[in-house]
Parts: structure tokens; C-alpha cells; sequence
């Protein structure tokens, strides 16, 4: 190999690639950069109609829901917590499991198709895949409508606060574990089949070879997935819970995303909704650097590491 | 018209007790939850001289009490108000207000909305959002720093008060006192209508008026009749009979859509107070009340009856087409709901139950209804902008009698409606692009009518039933500023305990705990604000 070039020929080497670039960069400093100076409402009392300069500055007072213990943010808190929780131990295989499976389907016209029908849940809006829940489900809905005129014993299920957390779980794996099976599939088929065969040769069946072959082959995607996903470890989705708050109340369906929107943006405490929504930044920050150092200790690359 | 006149002494109240309400309001501040003195309240306002229009005599006047006047016949000769096009020359205006309709078709496919555009000689640029949605929109639009022209400010903004007097104009050089005889329509508006629009010496915002009927519970009396119920109640366990009857879940029916109008009416007959209650200087709340209390607690027992419809705790149905439709047939609705869901449903007969005292013995007292809508907001800008913009909401305020009224309710003659008997009737176009809520943005003060002369005598009967004994807060036109600023806070509290108690959710108790909790979100602070303002 030659000896690395200097920074300025590099320059003229690669200026054409890098104006390439230059507008995707530029749009991540504007739209992500700048925009983060704009956490410094949460040590000031801002209120709409001043400028950010002119608010005055308040210290931690915006933090004090947090340090002393604000009882709804509790809640709120919680409710993020067990939801959170949920997504990760029983929605995020789900889509692992499907793509194994539409993996293992041999027509390809089938496959296609199953893939198109389970994509399409994703492209509805959260309003969509709400109303059709309840149109279907609800109290007035086709099946206890249908139920009430024969009889039929009725199923409490929207608006019930005992199972709200099944409800926006199996809504969550309905919308869009069809879509998350498209990072497992292209994994899986980045395998080499000749290990496959390899398993056969040394008569190991399907279920061998998925223990042997399949999961190791894409077990790096999904360290980076599960990674990723405690970045996002408090914030479970607002549209879907807001719309379906009233009916089953705010004990259980409080998440800090809804706190923070019912607080700060109606309420008008900007600098609290601030304040929240940057420690929840920051422990996801925190969460996916340790969890890419752990995923190192186990001879994962994680998302990133330093060569 | 309908002004519910204010007496001589009530009004020395009102303009003593606001400048009382800005020493409060500094007080308020030293406690840390206001960063800039907050003034407000009619302080010095001067507030526009009341100047009625007389340009068509109503068939029934209007009382001294606040029963609004009644007109059988649209008028046969119109005026024709204005001129000159009111807003030439200002191009594009935005505007920011709810709606309660389905959307209309978008300008460019709208010959209504051209139309409006022409007349007004300028482009409005109308953002329509569902009422449901009306106060994160405006929330939202405030944060992001750039108000529309004309912004409808809902009472439950927070920071009401700032926002108004630091983003909207101050009205007053132009509408105080004489100098809104430049703008005649917006002088038609009774002064009561104008009292939430002063802040800090200054008016910041034209009203959108009401009368004082307030909120009608609607009854279904074809459906009532076909199931020889007795559509007047006299009594909270003869009302109790009814709504059972009119329960029938296998037919898809029920008695009851929304859980918060209930609330209000069964608590109307046990006798809960307007808002507040004053008693020697001191002011009770409303939710203090045993009264209150009971109500809620008495709507859980109809909720676990099975009378309401079963997705009403979402708070996401269409209450007005269940209505329509019989899937419902009891509905709280506001007044000028009678004259819509009447046009919208032809075969519906719609009625208006009183609400009986909750032990019998005749009519219970109704809490009067606020004497305006909303308010709407003129951004800040120069003079000659906010004079016309001003100019487009005198043309929006142009009353029954005006040409410029007719063009607004019902389009173009021929093209949007056609005169049937001396009234006008929609078109299949018009009933499509008709539906621009100008009346959202400002409005002429209501009228009964014209219409069906038996629809405006069962109108004004109810009226004139129900509204001379009609309860006023005794908060009315006193000014607080925790009541302003934290009005969204503080009403979601109950609102959530409402639903948690009738759901069935949490125990008739609970609401003591969600009182307290709206004590400490303002509660308290707005009751001594408005002591202050009282004593004073």
C-alpha cells in the first residue's frame, strides 16, 4: 500500500465527492444541530412571546418534576418504562421470527406477495390503524355491534384500561413488524448457501441449520438493531398512545412523550417539557453507549467502534 | 338584539374590581409562576359604544333578560353595507380559526370562497382546524412565533393574557369608545361580548357575540313520542325513566353520546353553581360543591346503567350525526346547534328539554352561557393594515338585513341557494361549499330565525323559560389571571377525574383528590384574585 496522502491531496483527489456531500451535510447541521441549541429553553422560563434571549435563565428549577418526584411524571415514567419493556422483549423478535419464516417460503411469487400485504400496515397513518381498531373492535364497533344483536357474549377491549397495554402492543406488531423484517431479510440473504449445504453434508436438518447458519449470520444486524432501539428506549410511540388516551384514562396511559406534550405544549411550561424531553435524550444516549461497550465485551462491532 | 344589559352597579364592579386584578396579578408574580407582571382586566378600557343596527324589525323582540329576538321572514329588501371592497389592496390574509363542519372544498375548486374573495378584494387564507384540535393548533402556532391576521384565541390558551397584549394588537385606538362608529357592525356587538377582550388598559381582540342560552340539552321527540315517553321530565328519576326507555343497545340505541354535557345537566337540576358561587366576599367553586360532586357521581350510576352509547369515554364520536341518526337521542349541545342539526336533519324532530329541579317542583335554574364565543386577534402591524383587517370583521359582523349577511350564510342566488317561500334553500352546491367557518372568525350577534315560524316559537319558548332565571357567575367580568393563564390546566384535572369517576375507573371519592389538585394548579389563587377583586 502507498503511504497515505496528505490532507491537502486528498482534498483535490476526492473535492468532487465531498461537494457531493455538502448539501446532506449541510441539512444535518441545520435540521439537527441547530436545532439542539434550542434545549436551552430548559433552563430558562420561556414563554411563547418573548425571544429564547429574553427569558430569563432559572437553573434546574425546569428539572424539579424529575429530582423531587412529580407524581404524574411518575407515572408517566413508569408507564413508559413497562411499555417500553414490552416492545423490546415481545415486539422486536417478532419481526426476526417472520423473516425466518417468509425465509424459508420457495415460491417466490408467494413470497412476494406475503411481503407487499404485510408492508402495506406500515404506510397507515397511526389515526388510520386507530380508528380501524376501533371500528372494528370498539364498543360500538362491527363485532360487538353484530354481538349485542345475537346475543353474543361482548368483548371489552378499547377502552379498557386492564388491556390497554395488549391493545397498542398487538397495534404496534399489526402496523409494523412487516417492515421491520426487511433489514433481517436482506441479512439473511447475505448468507453464503454453501454453509447451508455445508449443515446438510454433515446431515443437519432446517432446524440446524437455522441454529448453526441463519442466526449467526445476521446476529451482528441484530445487535445494532437492539442497540438502536434503547436509544428510543423512552419514547413509545405518541400519536398512537394520545389517541387513545381519553378512553382509558391517564394511569395507564401516560408516557413521558404524551407528558410532555400535555404539559408542556398545552399547559405552556415549555421549559419543563424542555427539561424532560432532554434527560430523555440523554439517558438514550447513555443506554446506547453502554449497550455498544457491552456489545464489544461479547466480540460485537455494535454500531460503531474505534479502529 | 340580545343583549343581556349590564345594570349600572355590575358594570362599577367589573371596572373597579380589574384594577384590583393588577395588583393581584403582581403579587402573583413574586410567587415565581409569572416572569413579568401579568396586567389585565378592563382597567381603563374605554370600551366601544354600543350602537344597535335597526335594519330589520324583529317579530318577537328581544328581552331585557337576554331572550333573543325572533324573526319569522327573511327580510324582502336587503341593504347593501358596504361600498367599497373592505379589504382592497391588503392581498393575502391568514387566518386561523375551528371549525365544527366537515371541511369545503379548497378555494380553487370553491366558487363560495372566490366569491368571498372578491367581495372582500382580498385572498383569505383560511386555516381550518376541527374544534377537537383548535387549542394544540393554536398552541403550537404560538410557539412557533408567527401568528396569522386574524387568530381565534381560545379561552383555555395558557398565558392568555401575555399572548394577547405582546402578539396582537391593541384595538383600542380604534374601537374605543365613539371611534367604532367606523366600523358600524362591530358597534352592533353588545358590550357584554367585548368585556374578555380588555387586557392591561388595552382591547386586544373583537368578539365572536353569543346570547346567554348557553348550552340546550336537545331530546330527540320522535323518538321519545314512538316510545310514549314523556319528553319533559319533572323530576332527576322521571329523567332517570326516560333515558332507560330510550335505551335499547340490541337496536343500537341509546339515550346518551357525551359524558360532559350530562354532568352539566343532571348538575343543573341538583343545583350546582354557575362557575363560582359568592356568598358574603367569599367565592366557592363550583367543584367544591356537594352539588358537584353528586352529579358526577349520579352520571357514573347512568354511565354503569348502560345508557350511554358505549364508545362515549374516548370522546372521539360524531355526537351530532348519532344524534341525527337516533343513535342517540339526548344531546347537549349549544344553542345555535338547533337551527344546524335541524337543516342537517330533516327527518329528526328536535326538541329542548329544561332541566326540572332533581326533586320536582318546576325549572331549575340554568347556568348562563358565556356572552361570547371566542375572541378573535388581529396581529400586530401598521395602523393602515389593522384598519382594514378591522374593515373585513365589520364586513363579517354585517347582520340579518345586510346583503353582505345574506352572501356569507347562504352564497350566490342562483348558484348557492334559490328563495323558496321567502327562504332562502341551499343547493347541492351550496350545501357542499357553503361551509367556510366565516362565523368562526367573527359573526353578527344571534338571532332566532328567520325560519320555520314553529321551529323560532319552540325557540323563543325555551328561552323565555329558561333565561330570566338564568344563573350568572359572579366571577363574570372580573379579572384573574391564574383563571386566564391556567384555564386549560386546571379544567383538564377535572375533566380526566370526570371521565376516570364515570367510567367506573376510580370511586365517587376520587373527586375530592382531583379538587384538591385543581386548587393547587389555580384554583386557590384564582379564588383570591377574584376576592381581591370583589373587595375592592
Amino acid at each position: 500500500m502507498a503511504a497515505p496522502a496528505s490532507p491537502w491531496r486528498r482534498l483535490r483527489r476526492d473535492w468532487f465527492l465531498l461537494m457531493l456531500g455538502l448539501p446532506g451535510l449541510l441539512l444535518v447541521v441545520l435540521f439537527h444541530y441547530v436545532p439542539l441549541a434550542g434545549n436551552v429553553i430548559a433552563f430558562k422560563d420561556y414563554r411563547p412571546y418573548l425571544t429564547i434571549w429574553e427569558a430569563p435563565w432559572v437553573g434546574f428549577t425546569n428539572f424539579r418534576v424529575i429530582y423531587e418526584g412529580d407524581p404524574a411524571f411518575l407515572n408517566a415514567l413508569s408507564n413508559t418504562l413497562i411499555i417500553s419493556l414490552i416492545q423490546v422483549v415481545v415486539v422486536f423478535p417478532i419481526p426476526i421470527a417472520l423473516a425466518l419464516l417468509l425465509n424459508s417460503l420457495l415460491s417466490e411469487k408467494i413470497k412476494r406477495v406475503v411481503q407487499s400485504v404485510l408492508y402495506l400496515p406500515h404506510f397507515m397513518s397511526w389515526v388510520i390503524v386507530v380508528a380501524l381498531f376501533q371500528q372494528m373492535l370498539g364498543n360500538a364497533g362491527l363485532y360487538n355491534t353484530w354481538a349485542r344483536v345475537h346475543d353474543l357474549p361482548l368483548l371489552h377491549i378499547i377502552g379498557n384500561s386492564d388491556l390497554f397495554l395488549p391493545l397498542i402492543t398487538s397495534q404496534a406488531i399489526w402496523k409494523d413488524v412487516g417492515w421491520g423484517t426487511i433489514i433481517f431479510l436482506a441479512a439473511i440473504s447475505r448468507v453464503d448457501t454453501e454453509l447451508f449445504e455445508a449443515v446438510a453434508v454433515d446431515g443437519g436438518g432446517r432446524l440446524r441449520q437455522l441454529w448453526h447458519v441463519t442466526l449467526p449470520a445476521i446476529r451482528s444486524v441484530v445487535v445494532l438493531l437492539l442497540i438502536l432501539r434503547l436509544g428510543d428506549v423512552l419514547s413509545v410511540g405518541f400519536e398512537q398512545i394520545y389517541l387513545q388516551q381519553a378512553a382509558v384514562g391517564q394511569d395507564v396511559s401516560e408516557v413521558l412523550d404524551t407528558y410532555v406534550y400535555n404539559r408542556g405544549i398545552l399547559d405552556g411550561n415549555f421549559g419543563m417539557a424542555a427539561a424532560v424531553g432532554l434527560v430523555k435524550g440523554v439517558v438514550g444516549l447513555a443506554l446506547v453507549l453502554i449497550a455498544n461497550k457491552v456489545a464489544h465485551l461479547f466480540g460485537e462491532r455494535g454500531i460503531y467502534s474505534r479502529w | 338584539m340580545a343583549n343581556s344589559a349590564l345594570t349600572r352597579r355590575r358594570f362599577l364592579t367589573l371596572t373597579g374590581g380589574a384594577a384590583a386584578a393588577v395588583a393581584g396579578s403582581g403579587l402573583l408574580a413574586a410567587c415565581g409562576t409569572s416572569t413579568t407582571p401579568t396586567t389585565g382586566g378592563a382597567g381603563s378600557v374605554t370600551f366601544p359604544e354600543y350602537a344597535p343596527a335597526t335594519l330589520v324589525k324583529p317579530d318577537l323582540p328581544a328581552t331585557a333578560d337576554g331572550v333573543m329576538a325572533g324573526f319569522y321572514e327573511y327580510p324582502a329588501n336587503l341593504a347593501t353595507a358596504f361600498t367599497s371592497k373592505p379589504g382592497e389592496g391588503l392581498g393575502n390574509v391568514t387566518v386561523l380559526t375551528n371549525m365544527f363542519n366537515p371541511v369545503p372544498p379548497s378555494a380553487g375548486s370553491n366558487a363560495y370562497w372566490q366569491e368571498v374573495n372578491n367581495r372582500l378584494g382580498a385572498t383569505l387564507d383560511i386555516t381550518m382546524t376541527p374544534s377537537a384540535d383548535y387549542l394544540s393548533k393554536l398552541s403550537t402556532i404560538i410557539a412557533g412565533g408567527q401568528l396569522p391576521d386574524l387568530t381565534l384565541i381560545s379561552s383555555k390558551l395558557a398565558h392568555r393574557a401575555d399572548v394577547l397584549t405582546r402578539m396582537c394588537a391593541d384595538l383600542s385606538e380604534f374601537v374605543s369608545g365613539s371611534a367604532v362608529k367606523d366600523y358600524p357592525f362591530l358597534a352592533n356587538i353588545p358590550r357584554d361580548a367585548w368585556l374578555p377582550t380588555a387586557y392591561g388598559g388595552g382591547i386586544y381582540g373583537v368578539p365572536i357575540p353569543r346570547g346567554i342560552a348557553g348550552t340546550i340539552f336537545f331530546s330527540r321527540n320522535d323518538l321519545i313520542r314512538a316510545r310514549s315517553l314523556n319528553n319533559a321530565p319533572a323530576s332527576y328519576a322521571e329523567f332517570v325513566t326516560l333515558a332507560e326507555g330510550l335505551t335499547d343497545a340490541k337496536a343500537n340505541r341509546w339515550a346518551f353520546g357525551g359524558i360532559k354535557r350530562v354532568i352539566v345537566f343532571v348538575g343543573t337540576m341538583l343545583g350546582v353553581p354557575n362557575t363560582w358561587k359568592a356568598e358574603g366576599g367569599k367565592f366557592v367553586s363550583e367543584f367544591e360543591t356537594e352539588q358537584r360532586k353528586e352529579a358526577v357521581a349520579r352520571t357514573a350510576e347512568l354511565y354503569k346503567k348502560g345508557l350511554f352509547h358505549p364508545d362515549s369515554l374516548g370522546g372521539k364520536l360524531q355526537v351530532r350525526d348519532l344524534f341525527g341518526n337516533g343513535t342517540i337521542a339526548l344531546h347537549g349541545d349549544g344553542y345555535a346547534a338547533w337551527d344546524t342539526m335541524a337543516a342537517a336533519y330533516k327527518a329528526a324532530e328536535i326538541g329542548a328539554m329544561p332541566a326540572p329541579k332533581a326533586e320536582g317542583g318546576g325549572i331549575a335554574q340554568h347556568p348562563a352561557g358565556a356572552a361570547a364565543f371566542a375572541i378573535t386577534a388581529v396581529k400586530k402591524g401598521d395602523k393602515a393594515r389593522i384598519k382594514q383587517l378591522l374593515k373585513i370583521c365589520d364586513w363579517l359582523a354585517a347582520p340579518l338585513g345586510t346583503t353582505e349577511y345574506m352572501f356569507r350564510k347562504f352564497g350566490i342566488e342562483g348558484t348557492h341557494y334559490t328563495m323558496q317561500n321567502g327562504k332562502p334553500v341551499l343547493t347541492d352546491k351550496g350545501k357542499v361549499e357553503v361551509k367556510l367557518p366565516l362565523e368562526y372568525v367573527i359573526d353578527a350577534p344571534p338571532v332566532l330565525g328567520p325560519g320555520d315560524k314553529a321551529r323560532v316559537d319552540a325557540q323563543r319558548a325555551y328561552q323565555e323559560k329558561v333565561v330570566p332565571t338564568m344563573l350568572r357567575s359572579p366571577a363574570d367580568g372580573l379579572y384573574s389571571a391564574t383563571a386566564v393563564d391556567k384555564a386549560g390546566e386546571m379544567s383538564k384535572i377535572i375533566d380526566a377525574a370526570e371521565l376516570d369517576i364515570v367510567s367506573g375507573r376510580k370511586p365517587a371519592a376520587y373527586w375530592d383528590e382531583a379538587v384538591a389538585a385543581w386548587k393547587k394548579a389555580g384554583g386557590d389563587a384564582a379564588r383570591a384574585e377574584y376576592e381581591k377583586a370583589v373587595s375592592s
